[in-house]
């Protein structure tokens, strides 16, 4: 059989064999017609007619796609062996940008997984037209078994789109994933207003929920989905520094710089974080991660970016505020027993971080939201709050619409209920509720920083 | 990962010549090694395929490369046609590979020494990708004839290059010509 009697394909029915770790053949031809042939690391799909190269090195390869941009590529799909032949015609490099940091995150993998850790390092994202495919004939292995992910999409689309608030939408959402996807670990990060950081305020499948937990827009997987507003997926664990999440966050906080550990797994095979934005710009990131590897296709990564801009929606409407918030109703304010010893809460205003007895708890508008609740139980006997007046409070210095009130309220009560400190916040309503103390309590405003790590 | 040096090729008695492969480069192509082999075809695009053994001759200095006929065609017709050829030897364990290049292409019949390499060939390539995470039954499909035809591709090699992954990978081997 000839190579024109190939049977012409898509990109997009062959992506998963872009996938994996079986290093790709690229031939390729110099000016006067001398052939070459070696390795790349990765071909990324980019779209249904493009695909970019990894250019690593100044090599043979590079300076014939540069002067005889035709090449050649041959891909063996992971699973099913099946071998495929893609012609291609070098169009230009991109050392920066989306498709760029989204192949140097998937290169780290690759690269540790195959320990070439110290070797690999990508110097640019080669942008090529795809000009035709062929599937070369010979034996091939079962398709993977892979489940239909519309159906589940649907299914779980429809639990997030019965929830009318935010962290009814994030548990609904954290729930499906897993029920649905399989996908037992998960969490969703919310943009903080400075729009230089990013804090969890869901998660789902870890031991420390690590909600609150803090993380650099730029830094790891999910700072780099946040930064270059792309899906990042790796599908092998990286040691690449630069993608081992955590580290930071890891290292013993001292004074007010407390810092609450990111939610992850210690060894991760395959990891997966997509932006939540919108129209508007981005709100936060949507991450998943597996302990095996290979875990997350293209086709998850579509599934996601669906749920992420559904997500969007609700996210978007609750920095907004709830359209029609009433004045919370007075109720009584239940004393706190007596008898039992008070709480010694302690707030610094310095980055607005508190500390229940000595532990840690919160730190910025979360922070500042719990000493205004304390305060008004405290001072004013009050129990009964709605989103729209804390929201107008000046001490709170919230920017119109730039910060996420009920996604930080969301964080303040997850807080609260895993350090089960005898104070909860309980929603009584669309944009109300309730803070309920169950002892006495007694605040300190204090000037200095803390001596040492207490949490 | 260092690279992993070879022992260079014996140096050439004329600027030019043919390239004899030293016994560990000869050893090399003939190992666990997978084969990648390029040429030109038509309308300046380059064609591909794999091979399913390689074979230096001893007395000529030839290599050999066995092909599928099925999956080979538009290679063997543009090395024929433009007469060179490009085929890289990688060792997944190590990720050691070397690129020869070399002319005076010729096809031909597999002789009863090709025959004996190529059905060496899936054991050994079994051998050295289990450990990494490969089946049999992968590197079956990966590298077996899969009843097509074979044909040999062969031709006389006159350069090498170090190809490991790394900055040093294309450069002609140092003591090479």
């Amino acid at each position: 059989m000839s190579a024109a009697a190939a049977t012409p394909l898509r990109l997009e029915a062959i992506r998963d064999a872009l996938e994996g770790f079986i290093p790709i053949g690229i031939a390729t031809l110099a000016p006067d017609g001398t052939p070459n042939v070696t390795y790349i690391s990765q071909v990324h799909y980019v779209d249904p007619d493009h695909v970019a190269l990894t250019y690593q090195f100044f090599n043979k390869t590079r300076a014939n796609l540069l002067a005889s941009p035709r090449a050649l590529l041959q891909l063996i799909d992971p699973v099913t062996a099946e071998t495929f032949r893609i012609a291609v015609t070098y169009q230009r490099t991109e050392t920066s940008g989306p498709v760029f940091e989204s192949m140097r995150a998937k290169l780290a993998g690759i690269a540790s997984h195959t320990g070439m850790a110290g070797v690999f390092r990508l110097a640019g994202a080669d942008i090529c037209r795809v000009e035709s495919i062929e599937a070369v004939p010979g034996d091939v292995l079962p398709p993977r078994e892979r489940p239909r992910l519309l159906p589940v999409l649907r299914r779980t689309a429809a639990c997030l789109g019965r929830e009318p608030d935010l962290a009814a939408a994030l548990d609904a959402l954290m729930a499906a994933l897993d029920r649905e996807f399989g996908i037992a670990h998960a969490a969703v990060f919310l943009l903080a207003a400075d729009g230089r950081t990013l804090y969890a305020v869901a998660s789902r499948g870890y031991a420390e929920s690590g909600i609150g937990a803090e993380i650099a827009v730029g830094d790891g997987v999910i700072g780099m989905a946040a930064q270059e507003r792309i899906a990042v997926r790796i599908n092998h664990m990286t040691t690449d520094v630069n993608y081992a999440r955590g580290v930071g966050a890891r290292m013993a906080p001292q004074g007010l710089d407390q810092a609450i550990p990111l939610p992850g797994l210690d060894r991760p095979g395959s990891q997966l974080a997509v932006p939540i934005e919108d129209g508007q710009g981005l709100l936060g990131v949507l991450f998943v991660e597996s302990p095996e590897d290979m875990r997350f296709s293209y086709d998850h990564e579509d599934a996601l970016a669906v749920l992420a801009a559904q997500l969007a929606v609700t996210v978007r409407r609750a920095a907004s505020g709830p359209r029609a918030a009433r004045k919370a109703a007075p109720a009584p304010v239940p004393a706190a027993p007596a008898a039992l010893p008070p709480i010694d809460l302690r707030y610094y205003r310095a980055n607005d971080s508190v500390f229940i007895g000595g532990d840690y708890l919160i730190k910025g508008v979360a922070g500042s939201i719990f000493w205004i609740l304390t305060g008004a139980w405290c001072e004013e006997g009050r129990c009964e709050f709605t989103n729209r007046e804390l929201r107008l409070r000046p001490e709170l210095r919230l920017p119109m619409h730039a910060e996420n009130l009920e996604a930080r309220l969301i964080l303040l009560e997850r807080r609260l209920a895993e350090k089960d400190c005898g104070i909860a916040i309980e929603k009584t309503g669309r944009g109300r509720f309730r803070l309920r103390v169950d002892r006495p309590l007694r605040r300190h405003e204090m000037q200095a920083e803390p001596a040492a790590r207490e949490g | 990962m260092a690279p992993v040096p070879h022992q260079g090729p014996e140096r050439p008695t004329e600027p030019g010549g043919p390239l004899r492969l030293s016994p560990a480069d000869a050893a090399f192509i003939e190992s666990s090694v997978s084969i990648l082999a390029a040429a030109e075809g038509a309308e300046r695009r380059p064609v591909m395929a794999r091979a399913i053994a390689a074979r230096l001759e001893p007395d000529t200095g030839r290599i050999r490369l066995c092909l599928r006929t099925v999956d080979a065609a538009a290679l063997i017709a543009g090395a024929l046609g433009h007469g060179r050829v490009a085929a890289m030897f990688s060792r997944p364990q190590t990720n050691e590979t070397i690129q020869i290049k070399g002319d005076e292409v010729r096809a031909e019949r597999p002789t009863a020494e090709d025959d004996a390499a190529r059905r060496r060939y899936p054991p050994m390539m079994i051998a050295e990708l289990m450990p990494l995470g490969f089946t049999p039954a992968f590197v079956g499909c990966v590298v077996s004839d899969h009843g097509s035809s074979i044909g040999v591709l062969s031709f006389m090699p006159r350069v090498l290059f170090d190809q490991t992954p790394g900055p040093q990978a294309g450069r002609p081997r140092e003591c090479g010509r």
